[in-house]
């Protein structure tokens, strides 16, 4: 076995790998001699068959071993003897192979871009803190009450206004013809609501209790149901009863009505879910800032098949609603896409791949592995968003160890993360609660103009 | 004249392949290659002749004997039905000294 190293570019290199006949040749009469005393075939007595007659039956199937075989080692030989760190699967090119003759395989791969690490000590962070004040709670509280409200019967005569709530039949017609859906019986409309075509709540306002008149309308054009669309409508209503919304107190009761003990365990359960809801916030601000950090600081050479691959995603990320690739046509993920769209597209996926790499080296670095509990608790959390289909979930995770994998990913993510923010220099720093939301949404196209400004700001790479 | 023989040939390696079937391949087939035979199945109206001819044509060979043996099938029972099984007939062929037959690379 001869390896020799014939191309070096960037980050790809290049071996050819010559297999002698002469060794094949002995690893396959190996083979035989091992098969020999076991094998059994019509005409024979086990133990007895001649080598020939084994290679007969089995000599193409033997071959194909040692030669798999062969060309493993000739590929750990290779990552052992000039030091690979691969980034990839190696890719063999099986230039020559027949029987007899000497074995040719090119073998290219892509070896993990040389980079150092920053020194995180000196990483500088600002934690946003928001503080939660009285005034936030109550208004929740607030909020929650107005969801809740009730209403009540108008007791004196009185014509109706808005934010009343009228109970009504109505029956529409169109060419004194009535259509599907367009009468009911003592429904509850909340007038200024909108949730009728518009003109009609207007017209209820000024009515009295009891009374009977005719509404007429046209449908808005851009009416959903498109057989109405535009169409002359007349609603015969009647108004049965006038109701008003009640103030919901802010109390004790109303705290025990929403199944807490009082007001004041109420407004403790908004704080501490509104804080929660910050943490939640702050965590992800602190990491964007930390990846933003990290890839700035770098700037390196990137595995080429490792950004074609992250392209291939960012490809079909940015064609929403895409129909999924069709393998028998062989479509171009990129098809369709200008050039400045697949520049964009380019991009994005470098910035990607560059802080996967860094993240994947500090882990290493530091020793921060995915724990099996780690992955379980990964697990449990992605079973309750499944209520009553757990079993379900379970079984897939446990046939597909694939998406297992998918889910130590981000894991592992939020663990160099944590890492990170220990060793980091963080400062504390009180921002108001809007400017913590702010850019709360980092799509694609935040990304880019990200990437465009600063040249480097990448999100987290996802694990493959 | 010559367009004849070519056509006598082509008809010839046609009755050749009817008339050997297969090689025999147990141990005691093998065991033969040692004394430079080879053992075939052949069909069962041929003769010695003919298998000598179209073992040379095949093969490239000389022969320097054919011996034939003759295998009745066995005669079996099957729901009270008689039924027989096929006869076979063998043939191993003694190679001239130097000639040989390799069973595994096929014709």
């Amino acid at each position: 076995m001869e390896i020799k190293e014939i191309k070096t570019t960037g980050l790809k290199r290049e071996f050819e790998i010559t297999i002698t006949n002469k060794s094949i040749d002995q690893l396959v009469q190996n083979k035989i001699s091992e098969l020999a005393p076991k094998a059994s075939i019509p005409g024979f007595r086990i133990g007895k068959v001649p080598h020939n007659i084994i290679k007969m039956r089995f000599g193409k199937q033997i071959f194909g071993e040692v030669v798999n075989e062969s060309l493993n080692n000739a590929s750990k030989k290779i990552v052992d003897d000039f030091k690979i760190n691969a980034a990839t699967q190696p890719k063999m090119d099986i230039k020559s192979l027949d029987e007899g003759k000497d074995i040719k395989v090119n073998y290219s791969v892509e070896v993990m871009p040389d980079f150092k690490v920053p020194d995180l000590t000196k990483l500088k962070i600002t934690r946003p803190i928001v503080k939660v004040e009285e005034k936030q709670v109550e208004e929740s509280i607030e909020r929650i009450a107005k969801q809740n409200s009730k209403t009540q019967k108008v007791d004196k005569d009185r014509k109706t206004k808005l934010n009343d709530t009228v109970v009504i039949d109505f029956e529409g017609k169109i060419n004194n013809q009535v259509f599907e859906g367009g009468a009911a019986k003592g429904h509850h409309l909340k007038i200024g609501s909108n949730s009728f075509i518009p003109g009609f709540e207007d017209k209820l306002i000024g009515k009295n209790s009891g009374q009977n008149f005719d509404i007429d309308l046209n449908f808005p054009d851009t009416y959903q149901a498109k057989e109405l669309a535009g169409k002359k409508v007349v609603f015969n209503v009647t108004v049965n009863e006038i109701r008003e919304d009640i103030k919901t107190e802010i109390n004790d009761d109303f705290a025990k009505s929403l199944g807490l003990e009082n007001l004041a365990s109420l407004k403790k359960s908004v704080k501490e879910q509104i804080v929660n809801q910050h943490s939640i916030q702050t965590r992800s601000k602190m990491k964007r800032e930390i990846l933003d950090l990290l890839a700035d600081s770098l700037d390196f050479e990137l595995p080429n098949t490792l950004v074609e691959d992250e392209y291939q995603s960012v490809c079909m990320a940015m064609k929403p609603n895409q129909e999924p690739l069709n393998v028998k046509k062989e479509k171009a993920y990129d098809e369709g896409m200008s050039k400045t769209e697949k520049d964009d597209a380019l991009t994005i996926s470098k910035r990607r791949v560059r802080l996967g790499l860094i993240l994947a080296e500090i882990g290493r670095l530091n020793n921060i592995k995915v724990e099996e509990k780690d992955t379980q608790n990964a697990m449990m959390q992605e079973l309750q968003r499944y209520p009553g289909r757990e079993k379900e979930i379970l079984d897939y995770f446990k046939k597909n160890p694939d998406a297992q994998n998918q889910l130590s990913g981000p894991v592992f993510e939020d663990k160099i993360i944590d890492f990170i923010v220990e060793l980091a220099e963080v400062k504390e720093k009180v921002v108001n609660v809007d400017d913590l939301y702010k850019e709360d949404n980092v799509d694609i196209k935040d990304e880019l103009t990200k990437e465009k400004n600063n040249n480097s700001k990448p999100k987290v790479l996802k694990k493959k | 004249m010559i367009k004849y023989r070519n056509k006598l040939k082509e008809i010839d390696l046609n009755k050749s392949y009817q008339i050997i079937h297969k090689p025999i391949l147990t141990e005691k087939a093998t065991k033969l290659s040692e004394f430079n035979k080879v053992v075939f199945e052949v069909a069962s109206k041929s003769n010695k002749n003919e298998i000598k001819g179209a073992i040379e044509q095949l093969f490239s060979v000389k022969v320097k004997a054919v011996n034939i043996i003759n295998t009745k099938g066995k005669v079996k029972r099957f729901k009270g039905v008689l039924g027989k099984r096929n006869d076979v007939k063998k043939a191993v062929i003694t190679l001239v000294e130097g000639n040989t037959i390799d069973i595994s690379a096929g014709v």
